[in-house]
Formats: structure tokens, C-alpha cells, sequence
């Protein structure tokens, strides 16, 4: 055999093992990432951090009794009547609300 | 038939449509002081003295003077009134103060001319410039509507600066920026077509001029307070009285701190609309009501760069009962 024909088919052997060695290494990461995914989508631990359980940690508002406080002097505050038309606010208010 | 509440922390105010175009405010000062008799004698001497003042009388024999009687005493006997709220909101460790505010919204609310007759009353805005634990809106808000609910009451709370632009941009499409300057905070709220877009508060106002102004001099806050109503004085000019020359010098510092406050607030703010024309800057409350307040403000706006183009800073036609009066509006809308 020549040389150009050794090194040829040298090459080609070089050239079959490395496809065959790539083909396999990609098949083999495909079903690794599978397995992951498989496993993330079982325990759901994404959908566990979206879902936020928080407790109510609003102050209570306990019962408080102003029915001691025994009114003697006059009536609180002061009175004033002023001409004032709140007709119209209310109704463009109410207009732009419902846009 | 609907009511409007203006639960401040220096004043409250009830704001009722008695008739077609007439309106009725009940005003009434945040305050309370309590006098405790030593004897038997005394207590008949105290009661005697307090005839045609506001006041209640304690299971435990103490009076507990009400409103601004409670100041007008407080500063005869060199000393400061208390009030039930602090700082816009009732606070949960002060027990008497609930109690007293308690009594003070049922008889200022009176009783619902209807069963279940809406009431919208106003409340802060989380502030951007503290971190309070104390400072719980959503604790004041359950306070207030429970009690106005065991009175009646179908109650609803709204922001207070936002009460504030249902007043008075009536004319301007319900889009600006509304001030509510009150004793305790600052309440800020930009609106767009009746929608408010950004809401926040600031924790210095009318009581920060009156504690500054009252160490400064050695007076107390009441006696501050007293002068600052009933004195005459111009925001950043010299005065011959020295509690009012404090309080014109705490003012212009106040109103620049705001300005500084609303400009960072405000600028690059994620939830601003881009607005096509320039906006009406309404300001109100009892602190905005001092002589050269307004003409400052404005200044200060562009001074400490507002990102805003405003079309004008005005007065609220009528800066006591603005928030009350947006309160019915909303309370009727809704």
C-alpha cells in the first residue's frame, strides 16, 4: 500500500471514532438533561416558589370602650354651612370612573 | 345620603350635603388634656371651672378636656396638650388615646341618617422618608372602620392626597398634583384622569415647625402652636417676636425639605404617565394656610428641580375643608 492510501484511511478512522464518540457523548448528555427535567417537574419545586403562603400578621384591632368617658360639657366641634354645589364634581367623577 | 371624614392628626373634620349646593363642616381640634383631682373638693371646684368647655368626665374621676379648650388649658397651665393620633395614625400602644379618638370620631360622626349610610374618611400614605414600626395605616384603617361600623357606618377609606384632587381638580379633568399639608405629615398624590398614579407622604410638617421652633425658644409646643394660629408673621422674613421669627425659619426649611422630598420622589418614578400638558400643583391643610406659604412653595418647586412642568401652584379654595369635601365627593361616587 502507498502512503497516501495509510494516511487516508488513517484519517477516516480518526474522523469515524470522533463522530461515533460525539454522537454518543450528545445522546448520552440528551437523556441526562431528560432525567433533570423529569425530576424538576415531579417535585414542582418551581411552582412551590411562585405559590407564596404568607400568614396574617395584621395587628389585631381589640375592643376598645369609650363608654366610661361620661360627656358633661358642650358638644364637640363647631358648625359651618357653606354654599357649595359638590353636584357637579360627582357627576364628571362618576363619568370618568366608569371610562 | 353620605358623609365625608377628614381624620387628621390636628383636626377632624365632618363634611355632610345638608341641602341642594350647602354643605356642612363639623371642625373639631384633635386634642385632649386631663386634669386629675387630688381631692373631693377639688374635683367640684375643677368641674365648676369647666362649665362651658368640652369635656368628659373618666371612670376614675379625671376630666378630660376636649378639643381647643384642651390647648387653651394646657397653655394656661404651661404645658402641652395631648392628641389621640400621632403622626397621621392612632397608634396600638397608646390605649387612652384610642379611647378618647374613639369617642371623638362617634360624637363628631354622629349618628348615619340610614342604616349602613356610606362614610369615607381619609388616611396617610405609607411615608418615604421613615420607617416607623409604629406607623401601621392598615392597623388605623381597621380601628376607624370598626368603629364607625359599631355606630352604623358603611366605611371606606381613602388616601388623603387623593381626597384632596377629587376637590379640586374638578376643573383641570381631575389631573394634577395635590399637597395635603396637615399637622403630622405631608400627603402627596399625582392623578391622571381621576386615577391616582403615584401616592406617598412625607413625616414632617406643622408639628415639626412647632417642636423645632418650640426647643429653640424654651416655649412649649402648645404655647408654639397658640402663637403660630394666632400671630402674624411671613414665612422667611425677620419678626420682632422670637417664637414667630423660629416658626418663619423652621417653615422655609420645611418647605425646602418637602420640595427636595417630592422631586427625588418623583423623578424617573416608574408609574408617572407621561402627562402631554402642564400640571395644576394644589396644595391644602392648616399648615399651608400661613402667609407666603404658596408663593414659597412654588419657588422651592423649581429650585430644587420638580421633573414635573407645572402650570400652577394654587390654594385649595378652601384649605381646612378640602380633604372633608373630597371625602363626600368620593363618598357619593361611590
Amino acid at each position: 500500500m502507498s502512503d497516501s492510501v495509510i494516511i487516508t484511511t488513517n484519517l477516516l478512522l480518526y474522523v469515524t471514532a470522533f463522530i461515533l464518540g460525539y454522537t454518543i457523548g450528545r445522546i448520552k448528555q440528551n437523556v441526562g438533561e431528560q432525567l433533570t427535567e423529569t425530576n424538576r417537574g415531579f417535585f414542582k419545586p418551581e411552582a412551590k416558589q411562585k405559590k407564596l403562603v404568607k400568614i396574617d400578621e395584621k395587628k389585631f384591632v381589640t375592643e376598645v370602650s369609650a363608654y366610661t368617658l361620661q360627656k358633661k360639657g358642650k358638644d364637640l366641634g363647631t358648625n359651618v354651612v357653606i354654599e357649595d354645589n359638590v353636584n357637579s364634581a360627582v357627576s364628571k367623577l362618576t363619568l370618568l370612573k366608569k371610562k | 345620603m353620605a358623609k365625608g371624614l377628614d381624620v387628621g392628626t390636628s383636626f377632624i373634620v365632618l363634611a355632610e350635603e345638608v341641602a341642594k349646593g350647602k354643605v356642612k363642616y363639623k371642625d373639631f381640634r384633635d386634642a385632649f388634656y386631663v386634669v386629675k383631682p387630688a381631692t373631693p373638693i377639688a374635683t367640684k371646684m375643677i368641674e365648676k371651672g369647666l362649665s362651658g368647655k368640652t369635656f368628659v368626665k373618666d371612670a376614675d374621676g379625671s376630666f378630660i378636656i376636649l378639643g381647643k379648650d384642651a390647648i387653651e388649658k394646657a397653655v394656661e397651665r404651661n404645658d402641652s396638650a395631648k392628641r389621640p393620633m400621632y403622626k397621621g395614625v392612632v397608634s396600638s400602644k397608646e390605649k387612652d388615646a384610642r379611647r378618647i379618638l374613639t369617642y371623638i370620631l362617634k360624637e363628631v360622626a354622629g349618628a348615619p341618617a340610614e342604616p349602613n349610610e356610606k362614610l369615607v374618611f381619609c388616611v396617610p400614605a405609607q411615608p418615604i422618608d421613615q420607617e416607623d414600626e409604629d406607623f401601621d395605616v392598615g392597623y388605623h384603617e381597621d380601628v376607624i372602620v370598626k368603629l364607625l361600623s359599631e355606630v352604623g357606618f358603611a366605611a371606606r377609606a381613602i388616601n388623603e392626597a387623593e381626597a384632596l384632587c377629587y376637590s379640586e381638580l374638578e376643573n383641570d379633568d381631575y389631573t394634577g398634583v395635590a399637597l395635603s399639608w396637615g399637622a403630622g405629615m405631608v400627603n402627596v398624590c399625582v392623578m391622571l384622569n381621576g386615577e391616582p398614579v403615584v401616592k406617598f407622604s412625607t413625616t414632617k410638617s406643622g408639628d415639626w415647625v412647632d417642636r423645632m421652633a418650640a426647643v429653640a425658644t424654651g416655649e412649649t409646643d402648645s404655647v408654639v402652636q397658640a402663637e403660630k394660629e394666632n400671630g402674624d408673621f411671613t414665612i422667611g422674613q425677620p419678626n420682632d417676636n422670637q417664637v414667630l421669627a423660629a416658626v418663619a425659619s423652621y417653615y422655609d426649611r420645611l418647605i425646602d425639605y418637602t420640595t427636595k422630598q417630592l422631586s427625588a420622589a418623583l423623578d424617573g418614578h416608574k408609574s408617572l404617565p407621561k402627562f402631554k400638558d402642564p400640571l395644576p400643583v394644589v396644595v391644602a391643610g392648616g399648615t399651608s394656610k400661613a402667609k407666603g406659604f404658596v408663593d414659597l412653595f412654588a419657588k422651592k418647586l423649581e429650585e430644587n428641580g420638580f421633573p414635573l412642568l407645572v402650570k400652577e401652584v394654587r390654594h385649595a379654595a378652601d384649605p381646612l375643608h378640602a380633604v372633608a369635601r373630597g371625602c363626600l365627593i368620593a363618598a357619593q361616587v361611590m
